[in-house]
C-alpha cells in the first residue's frame, strides 16, 4: 500500500485570474506525414479538411512546408500558413440548442466524425448505471489548464455533463475539486442549483490524485465509473452543440524564471517561441530550463521551432537548476514512495528498465532523491546502457 | 528532449546530516557532563582532563574532515559529508581511558581506507568493532576518573539515565531515546531497524529469563549500547537494507546476535560485532525482499488488485 504526498513545492506562482488570449499569429505549422496527399491549393479557409487528419484552424495561405518540433513526435515537416486574419469558414454549421434529443449513440457517432477518436472510444466503453466522475483536477505543479477551463466553461461543462448522466443514467454524477480549488469549489456550487444531481466532492492536495485509480479510490468507487476532464467535456460541447472542431489549445506558462505566469488560449499550430516573445517577461540574467507539460512527468526541450499541438499543455519556464548528481546513499525512499510498486534504486544501480512498462513516469522517485539523481529515467530505460 | 530530473526537490541529503548531528548533541553533552564535570566536581580528575571527552569528539570530526579533503579526486561525487559524522560516532563509542594517538592513527587508517573500499564495509562499523577490540585486549578501561576511584551501586534508574559503564558518549538510555524521537521526524532516517533490534534483544532477554532464571533481566534490557548501537549505528543509512522486508531481517538477526554476544560471551561491544557481521549479509537481505515483494505484486498484477492508501 502506498501513500500520496502533497508536494513541498519551493515557491508559490500566482497565475493571472484572465486567460490570455493569442488568436492572431503570423504562421501556423500543422504536422503532416510524407504519404498524405495535400490538396493542390494555395488559399485555404478555417476549419477546412486539407488531408484525412490536417483541419486548418486558420484561414488563409499555404506557403510550403518547414521542420517545427513537436512534443510528441520530435522534428516533423510541417504545412505552413500564413493567417489572413479573417477567420473565413469554409462551411458554417448551426449550433444546436435542443441537445436533449441527442442520443449517446450519435455523440459518439460525431465525435468520430469530427477525429476524436480517443474520446469516442472512452465513451464507447461507458457503462449504463455507471458514476459519472468530471475530474477537474490537475496534478501537475504550476499547471492549472483543467482548472481554467472549468472556471472559463462551468456553464458549458455542467450542460454537457448533465445530459451525458441522462443518457448513460449515471447512479451518481461528482464534480472532482481539489479543496484549494477556491473559485471553482464556489463557482460550481453557484451553479449547481440548476443541476440538482450533480454534486461536489472535495478531494486533497496530493500528487496523482487526479489519476483515475487514486481518484477512485479516494472517493470509495468500486464499480465502473466514466472519468471525464474538463478539456474533453469542452470537446464534446464543441463537437454536439457548435459542430465544431477545436482548433484553440489552453495552455499554462509559469515558472519562477518569469515574473507574469498566465494561461494562454492559442491557436493549434501557433508557434510556442512567438508566444513567449509576446506576452512573457523572463527575469534578467538568469540561465533558464524550457520544461514541457510539467517538472514532476514532463521533458525538458529547446522551444526554439517547437509547436502547439493537442499534446502540449504547459511550458514550465524555471531557472536552470545547478544541483550535481550526488551518489546513491541507499535511503530506499524512491522505493518506498514508488506508487506503482517498482524499485527504482535496482534500476538505477543495474541499469534494468525491468518495470518499464509498470512505470508511471509521475516522477516521484526524482523528487524524493536526496543526491538528485535522475531516477525516473533508469526505470523508463531512458539511460540503460 | 531530455527527460531531466523534476526542479523541484523534497529534500536534500544535508537535512539527514544536521538532524542526526542534532540528535546525538544530547549525548554529547550529557558525555562531557558524566566523564567531565562530574568527575572534576568531585575532585577525581585535574581541569585538563575535563576537556577529555571533548578532544576525542574533536579527533573523530577532524579526521573525518581532513580525510575526504585530501583523498579530493576520488571523492568527487561521494558523499564526504558522512565522514565527519562517522568520526564523531565511533569516538561516542570509545572508552574514556584510550590513547587519542591511537585513535587518531585507527581512525584515520579505517576512514582512508573506507575510500577506496567504500563498497565493501561500513568504515563506522569498522571503526567501532576494531577500537573496541583493542579496548578490550589492551584492558583499557571504560571507567572515568570517578568511577575508579570509588565503587558505587548504581539503581535502575541511574543506568537508565546514564550512570553507566559504557563509551564516553554512549551511557544514557534516557537521552538516546529522546534522540530517536527527534529522528522519527526525518524522512529518511530508518526508523523500524532500532525497533527490530530491540524488541528482538528484549525478547530474548525474556526467553533466557525464563528458562535459566538469573533477576538480571532488567539490568540486561537497560544495557545502553545495545540502544546506542541499534538507534544510531545499525541504522546508519549507507549500509542498512533500503527494502522494507530487509530491514525487518536485518533487525531481528542482530537483535539475535546481539543477544548471543552480549549476554552469552559477555562482549560489551558486542552490538558493535553484530552490526558488522550482518552488515555484510544486507545484500542478501534486501536480494530477498525484492524477491518477495516481486512475488506479491505479481501476484497483485495478475489479480488486478492493488491497494493505495491516500
Amino acid at each position: 500500500m502506498r501513500k500520496l504526498l502533497t508536494l513541498r513545492k519551493d515557491y508559490e506562482i500566482k497565475l493571472k485570474s484572465r486567460i490570455t488570449h493569442y488568436l492572431d499569429p503570423e504562421y501556423i505549422f500543422i504536422p503532416y506525414e510524407n504519404n498524405e496527399n495535400i490538396i493542390s491549393k494555395i488559399d485555404v479557409k478555417k476549419e477546412e479538411k486539407i488531408t484525412e487528419k490536417i483541419i486548418t484552424p486558420v484561414s488563409g495561405k499555404i506557403t510550403g512546408t518547414k521542420y517545427c518540433l513537436t512534443v510528441d513526435k520530435g522534428l516533423t515537416k510541417c504545412l505552413s500558413i500564413s493567417n489572413d486574419y479573417k477567420e473565413t469558414f469554409l462551411k458554417r454549421n448551426a449550433s444546436i440548442k435542443n441537445l436533449e434529443k441527442i442520443s449517446f449513440e450519435k455523440i459518439i457517432i460525431d465525435l468520430q466524425n469530427y477525429h476524436y477518436y480517443s474520446l469516442a472510444e472512452k465513451l464507447k466503453t461507458a457503462e449504463k448505471k455507471s458514476i459519472l466522475i468530471l475530474n477537474g483536477i490537475e496534478d501537475e505543479p504550476y499547471v492549472a489548464n483543467e482548472i481554467f477551463i472549468n472556471k472559463e466553461y462551468k456553464s458549458d461543462i455542467l450542460e454537457i455533463l448533465d445530459i451525458i448522466r441522462e443518457k448513460i443514467e449515471a447512479s451518481k454524477t461528482i464534480v472532482a475539486l481539489k479543496n484549494n480549488d477556491r473559485e471553482n469549489i464556489e463557482g460550481m456550487e453557484d451553479f449547481l442549483g440548476t443541476y440538482p444531481k450533480i454534486d461536489i466532492q472535495l478531494v486533497p492536495d496530493y500528487y496523482l490524485i487526479g489519476k483515475e485509480k487514486y481518484l477512485k479510490e479516494y472517493l470509495n468507487i468500486t464499480t465502473d465509473c466514466l472519468l471525464l476532464k474538463p478539456s474533453e467535456i469542452r470537446t464534446i460541447c464543441s463537437v454536439i452543440k457548435r459542430r465544431r472542431y477545436i482548433t484553440e489549445k489552453i495552455i499554462t506558462i509559469s515558472g519562477n524564471a518569469i515574473t507574469n505566469p498566465q494561461i494562454i488560449e492559442t491557436k493549434i499550430g501557433s508557434s510556442v517561441k512567438d508566444i513567449i516573445e509576446k506576452y512573457i517577461h523572463c527575469k534578467k540574467n538568469v540561465k533558464l530550463d524550457y520544461w514541457i507539460n510539467g517538472i514532476m512527468s514532463g521533458k525538458k526541450m529547446d522551444i526554439e521551432n517547437l509547436i502547439v499541438t493537442e499534446e502540449l499543455n504547459a511550458i514550465l519556464i524555471m531557472i536552470k537548476d545547478d544541483l550535481e548528481e550526488k551518489e546513491c546513499i541507499n535511503c530506499g525512499k524512491c522505493v518506498q514512495i514508488c506508487p506503482a510498486f517498482c524499485n527504482p534504486k535496482e534500476a538505477y544501480q543495474k541499469r534494468k528498465a525491468k518495470y518499464a512498462k509498470d512505470c508511471l513516469d509521475c516522477g516521484l522517485c526524482s523528487y524524493i532523491c536526496p543526491s538528485f539523481i535522475n531516477l525516473r529515467q533508469y526505470v523508463k530505460g531512458d539511460n540503460n546502457e | 528532449m531530455n527527460k531531466e530530473r523534476p526542479n523541484l526537490h523534497f529534500e536534500t541529503k544535508n537535512k539527514y546530516f544536521f538532524s542526526v548531528l542534532i540528535a546525538l548533541l544530547p549525548m554529547i553533552l550529557y558525555g562531557f557532563y558524566k566523564n567531565g564535570i562530574l568527575p572534576y566536581l568531585n575532585n577525581d580528575i585535574s581541569i585538563i582532563t575535563v576537556f577529555r571527552p571533548l578532544l576525542f569528539l574533536l579527533i573523530g570530526v577532524t579526521i573525518g574532515v581532513l580525510i575526504p579533503r585530501l583523498a579530493k579526486e576520488r571523492m568527487k561525487k561521494e558523499n564526504a559529508w558522512i565522514y565527519p559524522l562517522y568520526g564523531l560516532m565511533i569516538s561516542m563509542t570509545l572508552p574514556i581511558q584510550m590513547n587519542p594517538i591511537l585513535i587518531i592513527i585507527v581512525q584515520s587508517i579505517i576512514l582512508w581506507g573506507a575510500i577506496f573500499f567504500r563498497k565493501k564495509i561500513s568504515p563506522l562499523f569498522l571503526g567501532i568493532t576494531l577500537l573496541g577490540a583493542i579496548a578490550i585486549l589492551c584492558k583499557i578501561s571504560y571507567l572515568n576518573g570517578s568511577e575508579q576511584s570509588h565503587i558505587v551501586m548504581y539503581s535502575i534508574l541511574d543506568i537508565f539515565f546514564g550512570r553507566n559503564i559504557g563509551g564516553i558518549c554512549s551511557t544514557s538510555i534516557f537521552w538516546c531515546l529522546i534522540s530517536y524521537i527527534f529522528l522519527l521526524f526525518n524522512p529518511y532516517y530508518k526508523r523500524d531497524i532500532p525497533i527490530y533490534i530491540l524488541v528482538t534483544y528484549i525478547i530474548m532477554a525474556l526467553l533466557f529469563e525464563m528458562l535459566i532464571p538469573s533477576g538480571d533481566l532488567l539490568k540486561t534490557i537497560l544495557n545502553s549500547t545495545v540502544f546506542f548501537g541499534s538507534i544510531f549505528i545499525a541504522a546508519e543509512i549507507q549500509f542498512s537494507p533500503y527494502m522494507e522486508k530487509g530491514k525487518m531481517i536485518y533487525g531481528i538477526m542482530t537483535g539475535i546476535s546481539t543477544f548471543l554476544l552480549t549476554r552469552l560471551l559477555a562482549l560489551e561491544i558486542g552490538i558493535y560485532i553484530s552490526i558488522m557481521i550482518n552488515s555484510l549479509l544486507v545484500p542478501v537481505f534486501d536480494r530477498i525482499a525484492i524477491k518477495i515483494e516481486e512475488k506479491k505484486h505479481n501476484f497483485c498484477r495478475t489479480n488486478k488488485k492493488r491497494n493505495f492508501i491516500v
